[in-house]
């Protein structure tokens, strides 16, 4: 654990090179919070104040790791007292953190708010875990791209994957209203499950956490640096 | 005790291969490795520090293995890479407080100490550092934590000759001062006569010389003869040899009895360039001899 935070110390570090950008990311939270203070309209706290440092945030493990790939870096930071296995970890943990570290910072935000506006915890939590989650899954889903490819090819990929998933979504839309054509019965079907969809997506996000994770370990043992 | 052990390692790629590597380096002594360009010195040392994986071979540092202790191992290895640092962004200041994260045995003040003694901005992110001035970065981080081994591949290579006459002479304190073992790989062969104990020629993935610096630079010498003294001159008295435009250099190993021998007078002692080139460049053998006859 010890190894761990000594790279997640590192990361942070490298979060230098993005000051700017969170620096400004936070400008335009508080500003649309305060947007939404003065017009009343809880969507500028909870899209903007929220879900923006979050989903600029878990991107910035991503960035971290390509400058580092353009750097050269990754032969010389692993001449460090370190083994690969710590090094993939590191970047998993360091994007959960990042992720847990803007929600932390978001709901202290949330809770101020609250004392002004009838802000609602739930859908504030709501929107927390869908950009925290979506963030999480895009890293989670590139990061073994990426340490197969490199970050250019790995977004190449990554868009073609994407957007066959895109493709597929509509395709899938049409077939659930041809036998459903008022969308009742899936309407009704997903809000038995609602409540669960929380837990049932932050017990997925683990596995798949797990998954990448593994799958990122195996290619970088093999990659000759 | 060897600091570093390496038993007949072997990497393959497609066009190149790295053919049973074997040398050590003993505790307070200095390993130079010479070779031209893709000779497999920079595979070497990447194999020693596990960027590449080996093929076939056995590879111990302070007695551990390489890979099985790695991180224990790694926590006393200073490395300079030629090709690889942090990113760019980084600046002293930066790298003090990564590497005190990093080290557990780093030292602020000897850091400090060498950024000052380099003449090292300290504020300066390093992508707007000279290729100088990058270089002595990566020497002073890899000084700074007191390493009982330190793995250089191609410390000096672009620094002016004042600056690496200053670098040799800080490696050649540190060794002296803290009894550590070094491995150096260059092709600037003065640095080598200058700093190393030891010296191993790496060709085309072989090791072809591994003797120390001493005997090399005392018991080889150089032989200009012309080309009716070579003809009379047996193959097995002379390692390498080479034409040239006043006829043939001769690489030999003992001139006492070489001269008494042949009656020739021009002999002189090589420089570790002249042997590298000979043995790398040379030819042995009679057939070739008869070939250029």
């Amino acid at each position: 654990m010890n190894v761990i935070k000594k790279l997640i110390i590192k990361d942070i570090i490298a979060l230098k090179a993005y000051k700017k950008l969170i620096t400004m990311t936070f400008i335009m939270a508080v500003f649309f919070t305060f947007i939404g203070f003065i017009d009343k309209k809880m969507e500028y706290v909870t899209y903007a104040g929220i879900a923006l440092p979050i989903s600029v945030l878990g991107g910035l493990a991503s960035s971290v790791l390509y400058e580092e790939e353009k750097a050269n870096a990754d032969s010389y930071i692993m001449t460090f007292p370190l083994n690969r296995k710590n090094i993939v970890m590191g970047k998993y943990i360091f994007n959960l953190t990042l992720i847990f570290g803007g929600s932390i910072v978001v709901s202290l935000i949330s809770i101020l708010c609250k004392i002004f506006l009838p802000l609602n915890i739930m859908k504030t939590l709501s929107v927390m875990l869908l950009f925290g989650g979506a963030t999480n899954l895009l890293f989670i889903l590139k990061t073994p791209l990426v340490y197969k490819y490199g970050t250019e090819k790995a977004n190449n990929i990554f868009m073609i994957i994407l957007f066959a998933i895109l493709s597929v979504a509509p395709i899938i839309l049409l077939f659930v209203q041809r036998h459903d054509p008022d969308f009742k019965y899936t309407t009704e079907l997903l809000s038995s499950f609602i409540t669960y969809i929380p837990v049932v997506a932050i017990l997925l996000l683990i596995i798949f956490n797990i998954i990448s994770y593994k799958i990122s370990y195996k290619i970088y043992l093999q990659k000759e640096l | 005790m060897d600091i570093l052990k390496i038993e007949n390692l072997c990497k393959k790629y497609n066009d190149f291969k790295l053919d049973n590597i074997s040398f050590s380096i003993k505790e307070g002594h200095v390993l130079g490795m010479l070779g031209e360009n893709g000779a497999g010195k920079t595979t070497t040392i990447k194999a020693i520090l596990n960027l590449v994986k080996k093929d076939n071979g056995c590879i111990t540092i302070f007695g551990r293995d390489n890979i099985k202790d790695e991180t224990i191992v790694k926590e006393n290895i200073g490395v300079v890479l030629d090709d690889s640092f942090l990113p760019s962004y980084y600046d002293v200041m930066d790298i003090n407080k990564l590497m005190k994260n990093i080290h557990d045995n780093w030292d602020d003040k000897q850091y400090f100490n060498y950024i000052k003694e380099f003449k090292l901005p300290k504020n300066k992110m390093i992508k707007y550092f000279s290729k100088g001035m990058y270089i002595k970065i990566k020497i002073a981080v890899a000084l700074s934590f007191n390493p009982k081994l330190l793995i250089l591949d191609e410390p000096t290579s672009g620094l002016d000759p004042i600056a690496r006459s200053d670098i040799l002479s800080i490696f050649t304190k540190y060794v002296e001062n803290s009894n550590s073992s070094i491995l150096i790989s260059s092709h600037i062969t003065t640095d080598l006569e200058l700093l190393a104990d030891d010296i191993i020629f790496i060709d085309d993935g072989k090791i072809i010389l591994n003797e120390s610096r001493d005997e090399l630079l005392n018991e080889y010498s150089l032989v200009n003869c012309s080309n009716e003294e070579f003809n009379k001159i047996d193959s097995n008295d002379y390692i390498r040899y080479k034409k040239n435009r006043f006829g043939y250099e001769l690489l030999i190993k003992n001139n006492i009895q070489f001269k008494d021998k042949y009656e020739i007078d021009n002999i002189s002692k090589p420089n570790l360039e002249k042997i590298m080139i000979l043995y790398i460049r040379g030819d042995k053998g009679e057939c070739n001899k008869e070939i250029n006859n």
